[in-house]
C-alpha cells in the first residue's frame, strides 16, 4: 500500500495555454509557495488532523479523460481556492461530472494530474475525513438504516466509534432528518435520500466538499432547503458544486467554470463571467397607451442614449429592440456597477422612460448559451 | 485509521448486510432445509445399513470406501472411526461450497458497482480495503451458514445416540475446520471473477462459468491422472486437510489460503486501477 500514503510529488508546471488559461488565474506563484515544497514528507497523520493551508484547494492540470475513442474531458485545467464556492457548469455532455468524478477519485485521469489538498484523489488515507463528496446518481445501501449507514461512514473516516452517533444526529439535525436514524435507506423519498447522501458528505466537516447536482430531481421546497445548506456551509469550507441550474448557481457560487464538449470554455470569479462590473442591462417598458391605440415598438431613436453615452466611463451602450434592452458598457475602474445604474436610471427618467427591470452584468444563463453549443445545431 | 480497523469494519457490514438480506435469509433456511434433508437420508440409509450388517463389518467396509475415495489407507483407517453422518455432511458442504460462495457472493461487488453505492466508500476506505472486506465479509457469512448445517447434524447424530457427544463435537469441529479454508479459496476466485462485471446477473453467470471450469479441468486431470490439473480446483485440498498428519493437513490449509490470498491480492490489485 506504499502507493498510498505518497502524496503527489509532480513539480508544479505553468498552466496551459489556450481556451484554459481562463481557467488558472496567474496565482501560480502564490499557490506553489504556499504548497509543500516536500509533499513527500508530509507525515500522513499530521496532514488528516491539520486543516489545510494551502490557498489552492483543488488543482487540475491538463486533464483529459478518454472512454474509448471518446474525450470526455479535454486538457482542463483549473484551480479552486480555499474557501471558495466554485461552479462547474455546462450542458449535458459537456464533461461536469467526469470532472468531478475524476476530483472525488472515483475516475482516473487518462492524462494530467488533479491535487486535492496537495494529495491525489486517489490517496484516500489522506483526503478521508478531508473531502465530502456528493456523487450525482449513487444509490443509498437499502438495506441499511440511516443512522448506521452515517455511522459506518463515520467510523471509515477515522471518527471514533463514541463520538461517531453524536455527530452523526448533529448532521441529521443540520439536514432536518432527526427522525430518520431507524429509516431504511431504501425507504426513503428521493428528496430525503438525497438530504441523506448530503448529511454523509459533510460528515466530519470537511476541508473541501463536492457536491454534483446537489437539487436535481427535487421539489423547488426541498431545493431551497438543500441551497440554504450549502449556502450555510459557506466559509467553512471550500464547496465544488456541479449544476445545471445555473441560477441556483449563481446565487451560490463565488466563481465557475463553463464547460463544453469536454473544454472549459471560461472561468472565474461570478462578476467576471456575468460582466457584472463592466455591464448594466437596462429593461424598457413600452409608453403608456390610450385605449384602441395600436401597438408601439419603441426603437431607439426614443431613448436618450446620447447621454448615456456622455456618462463618466461608459464606453458603449447599445440598444437591443427585440429584447428592449439598453446595455451600459462601462470601464471597470473607471465607474462602479451602482453608480452607473444610478445615473443611468436618472437620464431615462428624465427622458419619460419606462423602466421595467435592472442586472448588474448579463446574467450566467445569458452568459453560458453564448458560450456553449447548442448541440442540436451540429 | 490503520488497514486492519478499515478491513474490520468493512467485513463486519458485510456479514449484517448479507445475515439480515432477503437473500441472506433464503440460503440460511435453504442451508438448514438440506442439511435437514441430507440428515434424514444418511441416518435412513444407516439405518437401513445396520440392519443387515454388524457394526465391525460396518466400520471395515466404510474404510475400504474411504480408502478407495481418498488413495490413502491410513486416511480410510483414520476416518472409518468417524461418526458417518458427520463424514456425510462433509462431504456435502464441501461439494456445496462452491454454490454456495457463488450464490452468496456474486454480488457483494458488481450490485455497489452497479448501483455506484461504492462511491461512498471508495472516498473513505482504500480500495485494497474495501475488496479485503469484503472477503472476509462473505467468507465469515458462508462459514457460518456451513457451520450451521453442521451443527444441526451434530445435533441428530447425538439425538439418535449413533455416537456420543464427546466424539460428535470432536469429529464435527474438525470436519467444520476442512470447510474453512475450502470456502476461503472459493470465495477469493468469487470475487475476483464477479467484481470485473457491473451488472449482477453477469457477474453470477460468469462465476458459475468460471467454477465450472475448475470442476472439468480437475476432472480431466483426475480421469488423465494429471495430478498438476486437480491442484486448481479447492475441493481437491479436503483429502489433505482431512489427514491424519498435521503436515498435510497444514499444507492443505496453507494452500487453500495461499490461493485465497492471491485470488483476493489480484482482485484488490484490479480494483483498486479502475474507475467507479
Amino acid at each position: 500500500m506504499a502507493a498510498d500514503v505518497e502524496p503527489t510529488s509532480a513539480p508544479p508546471e505553468p498552466a496551459p495555454a489556450g481556451a484554459n488559461d481562463a481557467a488558472a488565474p496567474e496565482k501560480a506563484a502564490a499557490d506553489d509557495a504556499a504548497k509543500p515544497k516536500n509533499p513527500a514528507a508530509a507525515k500522513p497523520s499530521a496532514s488528516k488532523k491539520k486543516k489545510s493551508t494551502t490557498e489552492v484547494a483543488v488543482r487540475l492540470r491538463g486533464v483529459v479523460k478518454k472512454f474509448g475513442s471518446k474525450v470526455a474531458v479535454d486538457d482542463v485545467s483549473l484551480q479552486i481556492r480555499s474557501g471558495q464556492v466554485y461552479g462547474l457548469i455546462g450542458p449535458n455532455g459537456a464533461g461536469k461530472t467526469t470532472t468531478f468524478s475524476m476530483m472525488a477519485g472515483y475516475l482516473r485521469p487518462t492524462n494530467g494530474d488533479i491535487e486535492m489538498l496537495g494529495f491525489a484523489p486517489t490517496h484516500t488515507d489522506q483526503l478521508k475525513s478531508r473531502v465530502g463528496v456528493l456523487p450525482q446518481d449513487a444509490l443509498l445501501p437499502p438495506s441499511d438504516k440511516v443512522g448506521e449507514f452515517l455511522v459506518h461512514m463515520a467510523r471509515l473516516q477515522s471518527i471514533p466509534a463514541e463520538k461517531a452517533p453524536s455527530i452523526v444526529r448533529a448532521v441529521l439535525e443540520e439536514i432536518e432528518g432527526r427522525d430518520w436514524w431507524n429509516v431504511r435507506c431504501g425507504s426513503l423519498s428521493h428528496g430525503m435520500a438525497k438530504r441523506v447522501q448530503l448529511a454523509q458528505a459533510l460528515l466530519g466537516d470537511p476541508e473541501v466538499v463536492l457536491l454534483d447536482e446537489p437539487t436535481s430531481g427535487l421539489d423547488p421546497r426541498s431545493a431551497y432547503d438543500v441551497r440554504q445548506l450549502i449556502k450555510a456551509r459557506k466559509g467553512r469550507c471550500t464547496l465544488i458544486v456541479s449544476s445545471h441550474n445555473l441560477q441556483e448557481l449563481e446565487e451560490i457560487c463565488d466563481a465557475a467554470a463553463i464547460l463544453d464538449r469536454g473544454k472549459v470554455v471560461a472561468s472565474g470569479s461570478m462578476s467576471e463571467l456575468t460582466a457584472a462590473s463592466e455591464e448594466v442591462h437596462v429593461k424598457i417598458a413600452p409608453p403608456l397607451r390610450a385605449a384602441g391605440e395600436a401597438p408601439y415598438r419603441r426603437n431607439a431613436a426614443g431613448l436618450p442614449l446620447s447621454k448615456l453615452r456622455e456618462l463618466h466611463g461608459v464606453t458603449r451602450v447599445e440598444y437591443d429592440d427585440t429584447r428592449h434592452e439598453i446595455v451600459v458598457h462601462f470601464e471597470r475602474g473607471q465607474a462602479d456597477a451602482e453608480g452607473i445604474i444610478g445615473q443611468t436610471l436618472w437620464a431615462l427618467l428624465n427622458g419619460q422612460v419606462r423602466i421595467s427591470g435592472v442586472t448588474k452584468g448579463r446574467g450566467l444563463e445569458k452568459r453560458v448559451m453564448d458560450l456553449t453549443d447548442d448541440p442540436d445545431q451540429d | 485509521m490503520p488497514v486492519l480497523n478499515e478491513i474490520l469494519l468493512i467485513a463486519a457490514r458485510e456479514v449484517r448486510k448479507n445475515l439480515r438480506s432477503a437473500k441472506g435469509l433464503v440460503m440460511g433456511i435453504i442451508s438448514l432445509l438440506g442439511g435437514v434433508l441430507t440428515t434424514l437420508l444418511i441416518v435412513k440409509l444407516r439405518a437401513m445399513n445396520d440392519v443387515n450388517l454388524p457394526p465391525e463389518e460396518m466400520h471395515q467396509l466404510q474404510e475400504i470406501a474411504l480408502t478407495k475415495k481418498y488413495g490413502d489407507p491410513a486416511m480410510g483407517k483414520y476416518l472409518a472411526s468417524a461418526p458417518p453422518v458427520l463424514l456425510g455432511m462433509l462431504v456435502l458442504t464441501v461439494w456445496l461450497a462452491p454454490l454456495l460462495v457463488a450464490i452468496m457472493g456474486f454480488d457483494g461487488i458488481s450490485a455497489d458497482l452497479q448501483q455506484k453505492t461504492v462511491r461512498y466508500w471508495t472516498v473513505r476506505s482504500r480500495r485494497a480495503s474495501y475488496f479485503a472486506g469484503k472477503f472476509f465479509g462473505l467468507w465469515t457469512v458462508v462459514a457460518s451458514v456451513t457451520l450451521m448445517m453442521h451443527v444441526l447434524i451434530w445435533i441428530v447424530a447425538v439425538a439418535r445416540g449413533g455416537s456420543t457427544a464427546a466424539d460428535t463435537i470432536s469429529w464435527g469441529v474438525r470436519f467444520f475446520l476442512v470447510t474453512v479454508p475450502i470456502s476461503a479459496a472459493w470465495t477469493g476466485t468469487a470475487l475476483l471473477v464477479s467484481s470485473q462485471f457491473r451488472t449482477p446477473i453477469v457477474a453470477l453467470l460468469v462465476t458459475f462459468a468460471t467454477f465450472f471450469a475448475l470442476w472439468i479441468v480437475d476432472g480431466i486431470g483426475e480421469v488423465g491422472e494429471i495430478k498438476p490439473l486437480t491442484y486448481i480446483y479447492p475441493n481437491t485440498y479436503d483429502a489433505w486437510l482431512l489427514s491424519p498428519h498435521p503436515e498435510r493437513a497444514a499444507v492443505g490449509a496453507l494452500v487453500c489460503l495461499g490461493m485465497a490470498a492471491l485470488t483476493t491480492a489480484a482482485g484488490a490489485m484490479i480494483f483498486a486501477q479502475r474507475d467507479v
